[in-house]
This record gives C-alpha cells, sequence and structure tokens, in this order.
C-alpha cells in the first residue's frame, strides 16, 4: 500500500515498479470507475476483477493490480 | 456495498495460488473505512511524501539541464539555484517540472521577439520562478 499526498509519485512509483519486474500492470482508478459512463460501480469492479483474474489463471501470467485512490473506491459506510 | 466486493476478492487473490501482486494508492489515510484497515489486507505500507531540498535541487538541476539542451542555449543562472531550492518547500515534482517549462516557454517567446534588440537577461528564468515562489 502507497500513502502520500497527492502528487508525491504514488502512481509514478507503481508504474516504474511494474516495468523494473516487467510485469502487466492493471490500473483502476477510482476516478474512472465512478464516472458517468458506469451505472454500477461495484458491478464494474466486479467484472473487472473477474475478468482479470479469468485471464491470469488461462494464461499463467503473472500481474501487478494497481487500485488508485483506493480511499475513493472504498467509500465509508 | 463497494468495499466488499474489493475486500472479497483481494482474499480471494491471496487465498488462490496465482501470480497477483495487489497495489493499492492512498492520499488521506483518515478518509480509510476503519473496518477495511482490520482486514490488514497489504503487508507493507510505503510513506511518500514532496520532495525534500536536496531532492528539489536535483529536480531543478534535471529539468533546467533538459531544457537548455532542448533550447540549445544557456537560459539559467546557476549561482541562484540555491536560494530557488529554498524558497520551493512544498513543490512537487511535476509542478517543478511544469514550472521550467512554462519558464523557458515564456522567455524563449519573449526572445524570439526581441531578437533584434538582444535585451534580455540571463537570469530571467530565476527571477520569474523566484515571482512565483514567494
Amino acid at each position: 500500500m502507497f500513502v502520500g499526498e497527492p502528487e508525491t509519485g504514488k502512481t509514478f512509483a507503481a508504474k516504474v515498479f511494474a516495468s523494473e519486474i516487467d510485469r502487466k500492470m492493471y490500473h483502476i482508478k477510482a476516478h474512472d470507475l465512478f464516472s458517468e459512463d458506469v451505472a454500477d460501480p461495484n458491478e464494474m469492479l466486479y467484472i473487472i476483477f473477474y475478468n482479470i483474474i479469468d485471464n491470469i489463471r488461462q494464461t499463467k501470467e503473472s500481474c501487478i493490480i494497481f487500485l488508485d485512490e483506493i480511499e475513493k473506491i472504498i467509500t465509508s459506510m | 456495498m463497494i468495499s466488499n466486493t474489493i475486500i472479497k476478492n483481494i482474499i480471494n487473490i491471496q487465498k488462490s495460488n496465482l501470480d497477483i501482486i495487489i497495489l493499492a494508492a492512498l492520499s488521506h489515510k483518515n478518509q480509510l473505512d476503519e473496518r477495511f484497515l482490520k482486514y490488514d489486507l497489504f503487508d507493507s505500507q510505503f510513506f511518500f511524501e514532496f520532495p525534500n531540498i536536496e531532492e528539489r535541487k536535483r529536480l531543478f538541476q534535471m529539468y533546467i539541464q533538459k531544457a537548455e539542451k532542448r533550447a540549445k542555449m544557456k537560459l539559467f543562472n546557476v549561482d541562484k539555484l540555491d536560494e530557488l531550492v529554498k524558497k520551493s518547500g512544498g513543490f512537487s515534482a511535476e509542478y517543478i517540472k511544469q514550472l521550467i517549462s512554462s519558464c523557458v516557454k515564456e522567455y524563449l517567446y519573449t526572445y524570439i521577439q526581441k531578437k533584434n534588440s538582444f535585451t534580455i537577461k540571463q537570469n530571467f528564468i530565476s527571477s520569474k520562478i523566484n515571482d512565483i515562489a514567494k
């Protein structure tokens, strides 16, 4: 988990990390998840995870899932 | 509702033998649901801070060097760099980059316009950044 104020380079660090260890990175942004194009963010997230896991099972590759702005994805209830 | 989906999925991935690393970026820790932290889903935490004085100096040097190389001329008065670095506390790396590129653009624009009279001072950019840093 990367903790830090905006613009301190968390996303950049994740990208560098992914390219350094040579893995594909799935970048899930809260910003996209809650955009107007997505009717149900919860369902969208479910589909994203399902597809990634399905894909990894089939190809047996290794990957990184990067949950950007997680405080927005996990809304305090 | 959304937090359950994410927690379930993260736990599923951890239980499975799939080779997946999960990274998360968080800007405000107190905004996060306490219950989420109780699950302790992440092995380690890395803290990110704005660049300190030495890092800022290196950032300034790097971006100035790049800009001068691109413009193929001397743009910056290096003597004022330390003063500049001191004044730029709390600037992010991206902000420093933008600052230098906008200053260089403005400088070059003035340079082209006044090419005939040629009265531009060498420390234009440092004074420009000083104005912004105040």
